[in-house]
Formats: C-alpha cells, structure tokens, sequence
C-alpha cells in the first residue's frame, strides 16, 4: 500500500504556480525606463532605512496590470488553466516578488557602487544595466510560448547555447537571482535537504549502518556509495515533497539555477546536484549557520528568501536590508566567481560567519580584534566544516590557504561591501602593519575589530 | 555714455571672455591687493600651504586667482610657473609619458640644486588634462613633500566637470603622502570640504599640509538678503579693481555704480545657482551657463550692463528703491506666507505651482475607498511641479508638497495641521523612489516635536529623506520684508521687478530655510542641475 499525502496539502511543484517562465514574465514588465527608475531610487532607499516601496503607485499599478500581460502571455502555453489558476493571491504574491528581486539585485549594485568594489569579482560589471538582459528573457519567453510544448529545462538549455560567453555570464546571475526569489518555497525546500545533507555524520552514520546491517543477509555485497546516493535522492524526495518519478518536475521549477551552469557538465543530470552543488548549498549553509550563531531563539529555522526580503523598520533597518542582500547575494557571488573564472571566491557571508564563529570560540560576546590571516583561518575551517572545501575543490584549482584567502581581491571587496553597508560592528584596524588596503579608500590594514554586540543586533535583524 | 563708462565697459566685455593665463597676466597687474576676494581667502591663510586646489564653477576667477597667487609669491621671492591641462594633454600626445617624467625631473633637479630656490607650479584646468597625467600629478606632490616648503602645487579645475570628482576622490587621496596633506582619511576630507563649503560658506578649508579654496563658497557667504550692504561693497570695489586695470583715471564710473550699489547687489543675488551630483552628494556651485551666475564674471558682466543699458541702470535704481524700503520695513512672515512666497516665485524657474487634490500627484489606492464606501478624492495639497533636466541631459519630474505646520494663538502647533500631515504620509503622498517630496514648514525648532508626533515611529526613517522639516525662524529680516511685499503687496512691485523679486526668493530664502541638520533640502530640490552639453559647449 502506497503512503498517501495528507489530506488538504497542495503539491510544492505545480506546473503554473512553480513555472520559471511565468515568473519572468512577471519580471518583464518591470524592466523599462520608468518603472527601472523607481526602482533604482527604492534600491536606494530600501538600503537607507529598509522600505521596500511596496505601496508606491508604481507598485500598486504594475500589480494591477501584471496578470493582463501574464496571461495574455501564457495563453498558448496553458490555454485552459492560466486564467483559473493565476488568482489574486498568486499574482499579489508573485507581483511582490519580482518588484523584491529587482529592487535587491540594484541595491547589491549600488553597495558596489558605493564600496568601490565587487565588480566582476562578484557580478558582471553589467548587471545593473537591467535593459540589456530584457532581449534573453523575451526570447526565453517567446521560445517557451511558442505552442510546441517545449519542455522548459530545453528552452532553457537552447537559449543558453545560443548565448556568447559574456551574454551568458552577464544574464545567469540575474536569472539564479529572479528564480531564487520567485521560487522561494521550492528552494526553501530544496535548503531543507542541504542542510540535512550538510550533517555528515548523520548521513555517513545511516548508510554505514544500514549497509552494515544488509551485510547480515546472506549474498549481500556492501555498496556504500549507491546506498549514499539512494539515501540522497530519498531525502531530496522528501524535502520538496515529490515521489521520485516526478523529480524532474523539480527541475522544471528550478530550471534556471540548475540548468544555467556551464562548469558542469551535464546540468540536467541529478547526481552533481545531490552531491557536489555549490549555489543553493552555499545558500542553505550561510542561512542556517547565520541564524544558529545570532541565537535566534524563537521558532525554527528561516528558510524562505522571499520571507527574507520583507521591509524592516527601526534603527537598523538600513543596514540590516543591506547586510540582507549581501548575504542572501554570497552564493550568487560565490558561483559566479566559479562559473566566470574558476576561482574561489571570500564572501561576504563568509566574513560575517567566521567573526561571529571567532567571537564564540572563547570570547564570550565580547568585543576583539582578529587578524585578516586568523578570519581566513576560520573561513577554511567553516568551509571543512560544512563540506564546502571539498566542492569548492571540483570547480576550481585555486590553493586554499590563509595566506591565499587573504590575498584575494574578493576577501577586501567583501570587507568593504560589509563597511559600506553600514554594518557598524565590523571595521578595520592595523595591528602590526597594514598589508592589505580597503577600497573605496584605500585604507590600510592587516585586521578586524568587531565588536559583538553591535554586529549581533544587525545580523539578528536579517531574520526579525 | 562719459568716456570713462565706455573704456570700463570696453575693458570689461574683452576680460570676460575665455583668456590665457597670458592675457590675464597683462590685463590684471595693478590692485591686486584691493580685490575683495582675493583678500578674504588670503586671510584665511589658505595660500600658505603647500598644496592649494582651487575650486570654482564656470566664471568664479579660478584664473585671476591664479594671477593672484602668482603676484603674491613673487613678492615673497618664488619663482612661479603655470601650466594648464590642455598643454599637458598636448605634451602627452606628442611626447608620451616621458614628456611628463622630463617636467618632474627638471622641478627636481632645480629643486635640488639650489636650496634657496623656491617655486610655485600651477596647473590650471586640472581635470582637462588626461588620465595618464594623474600619475604626473602624483609625483609633483611627491616633490612637494620632498621639498617641502620651497616648492608649492596650486592646481586649479572647474567644479562643474566630472573629472573634477575624479580628482578629488581617487588622484589627490591615492598620491603619496596624502595623509600628510589632508589629514587621515584624505578621500573624506577633501570631499567632505567639497560638498559642505558652499551651504555653510566657508571658501577654504585648511588640511594638515593643504588646503581647498572653493571660490563658490566665498560667493555664497554673500547670497543673502541681510548680506546686500556686504555685496553691494564688493561690488563697487569690484569695479573699482576693474577700472585701475583698465587704466581709468577718472573714477566717475565707479562713483555711478556705487550710486546704485544695493540695487545692483539685489539683481546679482536674482541669479540661480545650480546643483552638480555625483552618486555620494549633490553639490551647489555658482555657475554661468546660459543664466547669470552670482561670482566674478557674472559681476563683471552686471557692471558692464549696468554701464551699457540705460533699462538696466533703471532697473537698478529701481531695485536700489525697493531695498531701501524693504530695510526699513519691519514685519513678520508666517509659515503661511513662506509658503505662498514659495509657490508664486517658483515660476521664476520654470515651474509649475499648482493647489490640487493629492489624487492628481499619487493615484490613491481605489479598492481601500471602495472598502470603507467614501468617495474620496484625498485632501488637497500645494505643489510645485518642477521638472528638471538632469545631468546627463535627461528630463526629470519632481513633486515638491508643501505643506504647513501652523502656530495657534498660544504658540503651539495647531491639531488640524498636525492630522493633514500625518493623513499626507498615510496616502504615500511622500516617496522618494516617485520623487514625491513632502516639504514640512515650521514655525521654529522647537516645533519639531509635532513633527515627529504626526509622523510616529513607523514613519520617522523617512524624517530628511521624503518629508522634510524645514525651519523658518532663520529668515532675516530682510528676507521676511521681501516675502510680505510679495505676497501681500505684489502690486507695489514695478512691473519690471516682478520676476527679478521671485527670481530674488528662490536665489536667497531657500538658503535660509534650512532643515533639522543645517541643509538646505528645497535648494537641492528646486535648483537646476548643470546639464553634461550645457558644461561641455560652454567649456
């Protein structure tokens, strides 16, 4: 007798609600001069004082007309359900999504902006020039309302061979970034299974045993790798509520953050996924950590970036949207950094965990100073830790080193994205002699001074 | 016209077009001493520091200033050499890097061989000379450093030019040694004195080894009503400077212009500044585009006017008259008055005042109405509507809502307008991504209080952002006078002063209503920008 769902519970993956494409089209429209300079100034206010502008005319007029595009869009794609199933609350919920996603891609732009720092380390230089992605996502649109019943996984990986190398660089962090947040409650479950899975013991524990166990019956030849592997496809199954037949409808939600890879080989293969995936297990890792080392105490674990993305109020509000979007952006930065140029990148949420992680390890809350060389340490120690070091490894052949981390463009670029946020808790400071200089500046310095409880208060607030 | 009118003029209209430093040199050599502004920022002790920069829109005397330095350091016993950015963009062309590496050489060597030798190098139009200078600059204030106190680098650019930024942000802070000359975090600093001169009218700002001479800023200590008697001096001994160096003996030009000196000072101060922004700041220069501009060469071409037009010398005894009875009037103007004054001179601009339901500025959310079963078309507001062309050329709507903070009879703020405030900010009539801007009028300071009561907690972070308090118990007198000939004697007004007087509100009044941390927010709002073709064709 098979288990049955509940009664009452919707399926996670639906093929309107969780569509790639509808989500674009979503998107589209907010992507023309004027409503791109509303959002370009909310950009800036939401990193002043936290204000998403969701009760600007602009908004509340794009949300008004949104679903009249969508569906007159998606008509020949779904032509009996699209009007049924694209209700207010969906449309609201979608409409906010998209205005969230753009208007946190510009701030991150304007960080960088601001810091002097981050381009083509972290994204490609062009990425705030949000008009010229609009050609891709027109034609991915096009492709997939065509009316042949393309498969979107094929769209996808057609439009994206068509593409040079620098187009693709260029529009991939954008689309990992739009389908992160439009799909929020399907990779809030696909970080369920990364966080699961970055317990290795508790995996490695289980396979051992049971295989042990099977070991006890005659005939039996121990495979530890294939009952891992089975073990892995099981919890993702689990996590997004799928049985394992349908797991490429996963993959049709997710098409754009897993099809859009061109350091791996076969993108639409699962294996890598369960395995060896940097971009959503960076995503997962960064949050849970995060959230375990501000000592959230009420309730669980947040894991839904849209949740992530609301307005916040008060006295940190500004520099707690902005030290937001850096870490929700890490992984972003983190594979682009892969994907671009092999390289390894330190991001800002890595910063961030390694002072918080310092500061537990024997300091007690309270204020430090810590050498550049000490947070390198901590970060590859982190990055062991959580399995990172080794997936890191397959895409690029950097050395891993203190000395190297430290060296990196990418480890002062982050400090100065995390200064110029506004994060008070962290600074820096010369300790014996400054061998590293902080943009926009040039400041020298060879260490941090973090002072606990100021950076607490603003990293709790990302979850608050 | 007597002679002597027609030489000054003559001498006048040839000194303000485009001259070389050559020209200026011959033109300029007599009473360098009584030109005021050159004495204010010699008594600063500005041009004792090894590194000078001189800063100034189109027309503020960056040259003359330079012709300053040159006969100041001469009687000191330097030695001067100038240079400017297009001979260095030449050099560069013709003779690479190496050309560049030879001029530093040879500062060096003369330097080093003779250590009585003393030398001031000014490059003029700095941010004209290419990319490949900055490394040239770079090694000039190495020598600076390395001969300190016998070699000076006076480096002077137009505010208004978008290299300008780039030279203050990344070439001077990035030198060697900048921390020697501007202090510890030199990028701050020098930017810091950039953005903040001109609103709190300090002309130089004194680093450890360097200072920043803003000459805008010495023109914005003068923009002001109370400040008339102070400019209508500088004026006259403007003119004065100008007639020794024309070779004038008789001074009865000057004795005219000193006739009508106050009237003269109030149609300078009808002149508009404008605003240039970078991505950190906006910044107000003076500049003389296609308008006049309230600095040198906006004076010199006031007095030749003045001197050429019998409409204009009419126009300034009539301005002349009206100052005399606007110093004698004692009046008092209220939030209400400020406000209309604000609406009526906004013309003076260009823009559009307007007294509309806020329905017309910010669609109101329809499907809340229909809830809660009113008709509601919103409360009515005061707006200017000002469109503006930014830098790059482009046209810019802006809603600027006015909106009062009224006192009762006893000098507290009234209920009533404390409840339209807070109903504004409820309707999202304020939002600074739709440029909707909320302008708060109070009474004094110690009103902020309601302010922050209307706004409550939730809506407090917009405080300098979208709603803006802004004070007008910093009006002088003068200026109060003027606001109630406006609004409630406009008819008193010749006819021919009428746009020159709204033109004279936006050019002063907006300096002196000023927000809760000292900045003058309607100014960056209502100011036009300096178009990116308007700076390069002039230029």
């Amino acid at each position: 007798m098979g288990v049955e769902r509940r009664s009452g519970r919707k399926r996670l993956v639906e093929h309107i609600r969780t569509d790639p494409f509808i989500d674009l089209a979503f998107v589209q429209p907010l992507i023309n001069e004027d409503n791109l300079s509303v959002i370009r100034r909310q950009a800036e206010v939401y990193n002043a004082i936290g204000d998403m502008g969701e009760d600007t005319a602009t908004f509340r007029m794009y949300k008004s007309k949104v679903k009249e595009f969508v569906v007159e869009v998606f008509q020949k794609a779904y032509p009996r359900s699209i009007k049924r199933d694209l209700n207010e609350e969906i449309v609201g919920e979608k409409a906010s999504r998209a205005w969230r996603a753009l208007v946190t891609l510009l701030s991150s732009h304007q960080l960088m902006e601001r810091a002097g720092a981050g381009w083509e380390e972290f994204l490609p230089r062009r990425y705030g020039e949000l008009k010229s992605c609009l050609p891709v996502i027109e034609s991915m649109v096009k492709e997939k309302t065509k009316g042949d019943n393309t498969r979107g996984p094929e769209v996808v990986k057609r439009i994206s061979r068509s593409l040079d190398a620098s187009t693709f660089y260029d529009i991939a962090p954008l689309l990992w970034w739009i389908n992160l947040v439009m799909e929020s409650e399907v990779f809030e479950a696909l970080f369920k299974y990364h966080f699961i899975t970055s317990k290795k013991e508790l995996i490695e524990d289980f396979v051992k045993n049971t295989e042990e166990n099977l070991l006890r019956v005659r005939g039996h030849e121990a495979d530890f790798d294939y009952m891992k592997h089975e073990v892995l496809k099981a919890l993702l199954s689990r996590c997004v509520e799928l049985r394992g037949q349908y797991i490429n409808k996963l993959q049709n939600a997710i098409a754009f953050v897993k099809l859009l890879r061109r350091s791996v080989k076969n993108p639409d293969r699962w294996d890598w996924f369960l395995r060896d995936e940097i971009l959503t297990y960076a995503m997962s890792v960064y949050m849970t950590e995060l959230q375990e080392l501000s000592e959230l105490k009420e309730g669980g674990l947040e894991l839904n970036i849209s949740a992530l993305l609301s307005p916040r109020t008060g006295t940190y509000g500004g520099p707690a949207s902005a030290l937001c979007t850096l870490i929700l952006m890490s992984p972003i930065f983190m594979q682009y950094a892969l994907e671009a140029r092999g390289e390894i990148a330190v991001t800002p949420a890595d910063i961030i965990i390694a002072v918080l992680r310092i500061s537990r390890t024997g300091r007690k809350g309270e204020d430090f100073i810590v050498s550049v060389q000490d947070t390198a340490k901590e970060i590859i120690r982190f990055w062991e830790e959580k399995d990172f070091l080794r997936r890191l490894r397959l895409y690029a052949r950097d050395e891993v080193s203190p000395e190297v981390l430290c060296s990196k463009g990418s480890f002062t670029s982050s400090l100065a994205l995390i200064i110029n946020a506004g994060v008070s808790g962290i600074s820096i400071t010369t300790e014996r002699r400054p061998e590293l200089r902080l943009p926009p500046r040039m400041i020298g310095f060879d260490s941090l001074y973090v002072r606990v409880q100021q950076l607490l208060s603003i990293v709790q607030r990302v979850w608050r | 016209m007597s002679s002597c009118c027609d030489a000054l003029r003559k001498f006048l209209v040839e000194a303000t077009g485009r001259l070389s430093f050559e020209e200026v040199e011959r033109r300029f050599s007599k009473a360098l001493d009584e030109n005021p502004v050159f004495s204010e920022i010699e008594k600063s002790g500005a041009l004792g520091k090894n590194i000078i920069i001189i800063l100034g829109g189109r027309g503020c005397g960056k040259t003359l200033m330079l012709r300053y330095v040159k006969y100041r350091s001469a009687k000191e016993g330097w030695d001067f050499k100038y240079i400017n950015g297009t001979e260095l963009a030449k050099i560069v062309a013709s003779q690479g890097e190496k050309g560049l590496q030879q001029i530093v050489e040879e500062h060096d060597s003369v330097l080093s061989k003779d250590p009585t030798y003393k030398l001031v190098l000014a490059i003029d139009d700095v941010a004209e000379a290419p990319e490949v200078a900055h490394e040239y600059l770079k090694k000039e204030i190495e020598l600076v450093r390395k001969h300190e106190g016998r070699f000076k680098l006076v480096l002077a650019t137009q505010s208004e030019r978008e290299r300008t930024f780039q030279l203050l942000k990344t070439v001077l802070p990035g030198a060697p040694h900048a921390e020697m000359f501007f202090g510890e975090e030199p990028r701050r600093s020098i930017m810091e004195s950039f953005r903040s001169s001109y609103v709190s009218r300090r002309p130089a700002t004194l680093f450890r080894g360097a200072t920043l001479v803003n000459l805008d800023a010495y023109w914005s200590s003068l923009r002001a009503l109370d400040k008339v008697n102070e400019l209508a001096e500088v004026i006259v001994k403007l003119a004065d400077f100008y007639a020794k160096n024309a070779d004038i003996r008789s001074l009865e030009c000057v004795n005219d212009i000193s006739k009508c000196k106050h009237g003269l000072a109030l149609l300078a101060l009808s002149s508009i500044p404008k605003v240039i922004s970078d991505q950190e700041a906006k910044i107000i220069i003076e500049y003389r585009g296609a308008e006049p501009a309230l600095n040198g060469l906006g004076i010199a071409e006031l007095v030749s006017q003045f001197l050429a037009d019998l409409e204009m010398k009419k126009l300034a005894e009539e301005a002349e008259k009206m100052y005399g009875e606007l110093k004698g009037l004692q009046v008092s103007a209220d939030v209400d008055d400020v406000k209309e004054a604000l609406l009526k001179s906004c013309t003076a601009l260009k823009y559009t005042s307007l007294s509309i339901p806020v329905k017309g500025i910010v669609p109101i959310d329809v499907t809340k109405q229909a809830e809660s079963g009113k008709q509601r078309r919103g409360p009515q507001a005061d707006v200017i509507e000002v469109r503006a062309r930014t830098r790059d050329g482009r046209e810019e709507l802006r809603y600027i809502i006015l909106h009062n903070l009224k006192k009762d009879k006893r000098g507290y703020i009234t209920s009533g307008s404390i409840k339209k405030l807070r109903e504004l900010v409820q309707l999202k009539v304020p939002s600074e991504a739709e440029m909707r801007y909320l302008a708060v009028l109070i009474p004094a300071k110690r009103h902020i209080v309601a302010f922050y009561n209307a706004l409550g907690p939730a809506e407090i972070r917009r405080k300098g952002r979208d709603v803006l308090p802004i004070f007008i118990d910093k009006l002088t007198s003068v200026e109060k006078a003027l606001v109630h000939l406006l609004v409630k004697n406009e008819e008193k007004i010749p006819q021919e002063l009428q746009q020159k007087v709204r033109a004279i509100i936006i050019g002063t009044m907006i300096f002196s209503l000023r927000d809760d941390t000292d900045l003058p927010q309607l100014a960056y709002l209502m100011l036009p920008h300096v178009t990116e073709s308007a700076s390069s064709a002039i230029s």
